[in-house]
């Protein structure tokens, strides 16, 4: 599967990723979820530990429980192109250095 | 249990139960994954993972084995098939029992350890202090 992201990025799901790793654990998130937090983020980050690794978050909005949850999709940006590591659901933004932030 | 490991980052995340969860940091480069429901722990996520998995007090230490296995495969780009050919006593169900977090006797461990000698196995057993009886 590929992805475009906020800045015209390619961005690739492997079929293993998805199916064996993402559907497996993060049952709550599907495939519009990855779509438009690459393509429509609130904010991307550097990750606390890889420079080559960048995390986009975007806002679940008016969930029921009032609670604060994010989606997260981990981008792996290497020599071969740039693919997604993981997705899931955060309670809190974090990373080293904001990249982008939705104004 | 499911465990996924990306090599090109050494990201890990190691899961129990498959439910509705969210992350939440409990220490640098750790995620506490929880059930949406009750806030139950259900999984971890490492980075720096081929440390700070070992290091990490609260997976039991066959999530520890399996997670070594998991990822000695991974970085050395064998297939499960590979590696089971390689031993010797123990069927290859076993093996996948000790890859999917499953008890498996020491025996077992054993076997694999020859089968499989990239596998560090002291990163999970650490050396223990033998007191001599007099």
């Amino acid at each position: 599967m590929f992805f475009v992201d906020y800045i015209g990025l390619n961005i690739e799901l492997s079929e293993e990723v998805w199916t064996e790793h993402i559907k497996a654990v993060h049952p709550e998130i599907c495939e519009a979820d990855i779509k438009n937090t690459l393509s429509d983020p609130d904010e991307v980050w550097v990750s606390q530990k890889r420079e080559d690794t960048e995390l986009y978050y975007s806002k679940k909005e008016n969930l029921a429980s009032g609670k604060n949850r994010y989606w997260m999709i981990a981008v792996k940006k290497i020599k071969t192109g740039n693919f997604i590591s993981s997705a899931m659901t955060k309670s809190t933004i974090i990373g080293s250095k904001l990249i982008y932030k939705k104004l | 249990m499911n465990i996924y490991y990306d090599k090109d980052i050494d990201y890990a995340e190691i899961f129990f139960k498959k439910v509705n969860n969210y992350g939440e940091d409990i220490a640098d480069g750790i995620v506490a994954f929880k059930d949406e429901e009750n806030d139950e722990i259900v999984g971890y996520a490492f980075e720096e993972a081929s440390s700070s998995v070992f290091s990490f007090k609260d997976i039991p230490t066959r999530a520890k084995v399996a997670f070594l296995l998991k990822m000695t495969r991974e970085i050395h780009g064998f297939t499960q098939e590979q590696v089971t050919k390689k031993l010797d006593g123990v069927s290859g169900r076993q093996y996948q029992r000790a890859e999917a977090g499953d008890n498996v006797s020491l025996d077992v461990i054993d076997n694999i350890r020859i089968a499989l000698p990239q596998a560090d196995f002291s990163k999970v057993f650490e050396p223990q202090t033998v007191k001599k009886v007099s």
